[in-house]
C-alpha cells in the first residue's frame, strides 16, 4: 500500500536544491537516502555485476479445454541470480511482460512458424523506455485504465512522422482534455528522441489486433469471443523479464482453444 | 547508461524497502477515544450469516461494521498490508507531530451522513479545513483574488451581453454557483428514488447534452457559457444536480478533517473488526452459487479457501479486473469492470521550517495550474510548532522534484522566503492495491445506462460495495453510503 511513500530528505547544503539540481546533485540526493536505508536496499547491490539469464515461469489457471470467451488468470515467477526472486517480492512489477498472440491457425507447423516470425521481430526500444518510466501506472495495450489504451491511440492517430512528433511532445509536455479531463503529466526526464521511440512503438503495438501486452507478475485476460466460423485458434503466450543486467528470460506456452 | 539503470533500480529498491519499515509503527494515526463495547443489533431475520468482506477500504471496513453490529459473522480479506485504503494519514517523516492525509481529505457538512454517524460513535475530534478559502488562482500566468477571477467572469458575462431577467432575478437570492438549477430543478420533483435515474420518464434525455435543456428554457448566451454541458448528458445532469440538491449541497458548505488525520476514522472501525479482519489475504478466486460463496484467497505465500453465504465484494474494479468469478459475471456486469476508469492523483507533502507566506502577506491556499502542481495548502494546521506541513496536488506520475521546482518558480512572493526542507510523496497511481483515487463520472452522452445501475447492482449472492458503486463519486462520503446500502441489502436478504 504505501511502497510508494518516498521520503526525500532535501540537504540544502548538499543538494544546492536553490539554484537548481543538477544531475550531480540529483547523485548525491539518491546517495544520501541510499546510506539512510542501506539496509532495505541491500539486494541491489550485491552481484550487481553477474549476469546470468532470468528464470521464468509461466503458470495460469487453466491450460487446457480452454473455450471462447472465458477467462485466464496467470501469475508469472521469475528469478534472477542478481536481482533476486518474486516469491519474496524482489522483482519489480513493472519489469515483468506477458505478451498474448491469437493465431489463425491450428497446425503445429504454422505454428512453429509464426513463433519464428515472432522471434525475428524487432525488439521495441519504445517498451523498455516505457517499462523504466511511470506510463503503465495509467496506460495499457488494450485494456481501459485512467489514460487512452494503446489500441485507442492508434485507432486515432496513424503512424507518421507527424503523428509521432505531436504524440512524443505530448509525452514531454504532459497534456490535457485530448482524452478527458484527467491529465498527463510532462515527462522532462525523457529526450525527444526516447519520446518518438515511445510513440512509435505505441502506434505499432496499438495496431495489433490480435496481440495484447500485459505488465505485471500476475493478472487475468479473457480469451477472444469466436470469431466468424473458426473452429479452433492458439493462443502463444509469452512472459519475459528482462533484469536490470539487461539480459531477457522468457517462457512460452501454447493455449489451444475449442 | 548503465548508471541510470543501476540508479532508477537502486531508487525503486528503496520505495519498496521503505513500506516495509514505515507501515507497522508510523502511520497509525492517533485518536482519542478507546473501543466500546460492540453491542450487537438483532437482525430483522434473526439468522445470523456467514459474510465474507473483500477489501478493507473504509467501504469494506464500514460494511463489516455495520454486518458485525447487525449480529452476522463477518470476516475482512484485505490483500494489503494495513487496512483503510485510500485513507491514508502519514506522522512519519514529518517533524514536531506534524502529519498529512495523502489519500480522503475531507468531508463536508450537509453531507456525509454516513461519516458523520461514525464521527460521532467513535466520539473523534473535527476540525474546520480552509483550504479552499482566500485562494490565489494563477491564470495565465497571473495571479488572480477569488473578487479577481469573480470579476473576470462578471467582465465575461458583460461582453456576452449579460444574463437575462430570469437569470438576473434568480441570482438575487442565489450564488451563480447554482445557476444550472434554475433550469436543472423543475425536473426533480419525478425522482422517487436517488439511486434510479431511470424509467421516471427522463430515459430520452440520456443521449441530449445538457446546453440543449438551458437553450430551449431560454438561457442567455452568458448562462449558455457558463454552464456549459455541449457534451454533458442531460439526464446525467439532472440526476446529479438532484442528489446535490437532496443532500443539502446546493447551499455553503463546510469542509472539515479529522484531528490527526482523516484515518482515525478507519483504525477505529478496524479496531472494533479486531482479528475478523485479515490483512495480507489477497482474493484470487470467487466462485459463486444460488446458497452461497467460495473465495480464495492467498495468504502467507499458500492457498487458502473461505465459504459464506454472502460475498460483500468492496475492492475496486482495478482489483476485480484480476480475480476469476465463476460463473462469469452478466455482461453489463463485465463491461463495468472493464472500462470504469479512476482519477490518478500524486500527493506531496512539504514540510517548511515556518510559515514563510506570512512574510509576503500570501494565503498559502494557491491554485497554480501547472502541469507538476495544481494546487497547495497547509495542513495539520492546529499543531504546536513553528513548522509547518503543506500538501501539493499534481497528476498522478509527477516528479515530486519537479513540483517543487514549479512551486518555487511559481510561487507569487519572495522565492528567498521559502524554506521547505524536506518531501513526502504518495502517488496513489503506482499503488498496487489502491490503484488511483475517485472514479470518473457517466457524463457522456448515450454512457450512463451503460454503467448504471449495473456499478451497484448486486449479483446472486455477491454484494458489490466500494465508493466507486455510489451514485456520487466523493471519496469517504460515497464509500460509507455504499457501505451501508450493502449492509442492509445482505442483512435483509
Amino acid at each position: 500500500m504505501v511502497r510508494n511513500i518516498i521520503l526525500l530528505v532535501l540537504i540544502s547544503s548538499t543538494l544546492n536544491i536553490w539554484n537548481g539540481p543538477t544531475k550531480k546533485s540529483d547523485n548525491q540526493g539518491v546517495s544520501e537516502v541510499l546510506t539512510k536505508f542501506s539496509q532495505l536496499a541491500f539486494f541491489s547491490t550485491k552481484n550487481q555485476q553477474e549476469k546470468s539469464l532470468p528464470n521464468v515461469k509461466l503458470h495460469l489457471s487453466q491450460n487446457e479445454n480452454l473455450t471462447w470467451g472465458s477467462f485466464v488468470q496467470y501469475t508469472i515467477d521469475v528469478s534472477d541470480k542478481a536481482d533476486g526472486d518474486s516469491k519474496y517480492g524482489e522483482i519489480l512489477n513493472n519489469k515483468v511482460l506477458l505478451e498474448i498472440e491469437f493465431m489463425h491457425l491450428n497446425d503445429k507447423q504454422g505454428l512453429n512458424q509464426n513463433r519464428a516470425a515472432n522471434k525475428k521481430e524487432p525488439n521495441h526500444e519504445g517498451l523498455s523506455l516505457m517499462m523504466e518510466s511511470t506510463c503503465f501506472a495509467c496506460h495499457t495495450d488494450k485494456e481501459i485504465m485512467t489514460g487512452p489504451s494503446f489500441s485507442e491511440i492508434a485507432k486515432r492517430y496513424e503512424i507518421n512522422k507527424n503523428n509521432i512528433t505531436l504524440l512524443a511532445n505530448h509525452i514531454l509536455e504532459g497534456s490535457k482534455g485530448q482524452w478527458g479531463n484527467i491529465e498527463m503529466p510532462s515527462h522532462p526526464n525523457l529526450t525527444v528522441e526516447e519520446t518518438e521511440k515511445i510513440t512509435a512503438f505505441i502506434l505499432s503495438q496499438g495496431s495489433r489486433k490480435n496481440h495484447q501486452m500485459l505488465t505485471g507478475l500476475e493478472g487475468m485476460f479473457q480469451i477472444m469471443e469466436k470469431p466468424g466460423d473458426l473452429e479452433q485458434g492458439v493462443y502463444l503466450l509469452t512472459a519475459s523479464y528482462t533484469s536490470t543486467s539487461s539480459i531477457k528470460g522468457q517462457q512460452s506456452i501454447t493455449l489451444p482453444i475449442k | 547508461m548503465t548508471q541510470i539503470k543501476r540508479r532508477r533500480f537502486i531508487k525503486n529498491t528503496i520505495y519498496s524497502g521503505l513500506s516495509a519499515s514505515l507501515i507497522p509503527t508510523h502511520l497509525m494515526a492517533q485518536t482519542q477515544s478507546g473501543i466500546d463495547h460492540l453491542e450487537n443489533e438483532r437482525h430483522p431475520t434473526g439468522k445470523t450469516k456467514k459474510i465474507i468482506v473483500a477489501g478493507a477500504g473504509i467501504s469494506g471496513l464500514s460494511c463489516a461494521y455495520e454486518l458485525m453490529k447487525k449480529g452476522h459473522e463477518v470476516t475482512v480479506l484485505e490483500a494489503s498490508g494495513r487496512f483503510g485504503g485510500a485513507v491514508l494519514s502519514v506522522h512519519d517523516g514529518l517533524a514536531d507531530g506534524l502529519y498529512a492525509d495523502f489519500g480522503a481529505e475531507n468531508f463536508t457538512k450537509p453531507g456525509y451522513e454516513n461519516y458523520w454517524k461514525y464521527i460521532e460513535e467513535f466520539k473523534l475530534t473535527v476540525l474546520p479545513y480552509h483550504h479552499r478559502e482566500n485562494r490565489l488562482t494563477r491564470i495565465d500566468g497571473v495571479w488572480h483574488t477569488d473578487k479577481m477571477e469573480r470579476e473576470v467572469r462578471e467582465k465575461k458575462m458583460e461582453l456576452l451581453g449579460g444574463f437575462n431577467k430570469y437569470e438576473l432575478n434568480f441570482l438575487k437570492s442565489n450564488p451563480v454557483s447554482n445557476l444550472q438549477l434554475l433550469y436543472l430543478e423543475p425536473y426533480f420533483g419525478k425522482f422517487t428514488d436517488e439511486y434510479q435515474p431511470f424509467g421516471i420518464g427522463y430515459d430520452q434525455l440520456e443521449n441530449i447534452p445538457v446546453s440543449q435543456i438551458y437553450e430551449q428554457a431560454g438561457a442567455s448566451k452568458a448562462a449558455m457559457s457558463l454552464l456549459g454541458g455541449d457534451k454533458t448528458s442531460a439526464l446525467y445532469s439532472i440526476w446529479q444536480a438532484f442528489i446535490m440538491h437532496k443532500r443539502g449541497y446546493d447551499n455553503q458548505f463546510k469542509l472539515f478533517r479529522l484531528k490527526e488525520g482523516n484515518q482515525a476514522l478507519t483504525n477505529e472501525l478496524g479496531r472494533r473488526l479486531g482479528t475478523n479482519l485479515k490483512l495480507g489475504c489477497q482474493v484470487l478466486e470467487i466462485a459463486h452459487t444460488e446458497t452461497g460463496v467460495n473465495v480464495k484467497y492467498r495468504e502467507l505465500g499458500g492457498i487458502k479457501e473461505m465459504s459464506a453465504d454472502y460475498l460483500a465484494c468492496c475492492l475496486r474494479t482495478t482489483a476485480l479486473k484480476k480475480i476469476l468469478i465463476t460463473p462469469v459475471l452478466p455482461p453489463e456486469k463485465q463491461y463495468v469492470i472493464d472500462n470504469l476508469k479512476y482519477d490518478q492523483t500524486t500527493r506531496i507533502v512539504f514540510q517548511a521550517r515556518s510559515k514563510f507566506w506570512l512574510k509576503d502577506q500570501l494565503s498559502i491556499n494557491l491554485s497554480f495550474n501547472h502541469p507538476a502542481l495544481s494546487h497547495i495548502w497547509q495542513v495539520a494546521d492546529e499543531v504546536q510548532t513553528d513548522r509547518v506541513s503543506l500538501m501539493a496536488k499534481a497528476p498522478g506520475g509527477t516528479n515530486p522534484s519537479r513540483t517543487l521546482d514549479a512551486f518555487k518558480e511559481l510561487y507569487p512572493g519572495k522565492k528567498s522566503n521559502i524554506d521547505i526542507e524536506q518531501i513526502l510523496v504518495k502517488d496513489w497511481s503506482k499503488d498496487t492495491f489502491v490503484h488511483g483515487c475517485e472514479r470518473h463520472g457517466f457524463s457522456a452522452l448515450g454512457e450512463l445506462s451503460k454503467f448504471w445501475p449495473h456499478t451497484m447492482a448486486a449479483h446472486g449472492r455477491i454484494h458489490f460495495g466500494g465508493a466507486h458503486t455510489d451514485n456520487r463519486s466523493w471519496g469517504m462520503e460515497a464509500a460509507t453510503n455504499a457501505a451501508n446500502r450493502v449492509a442492509m441489502e445482505i442483512d435483509k436478504s
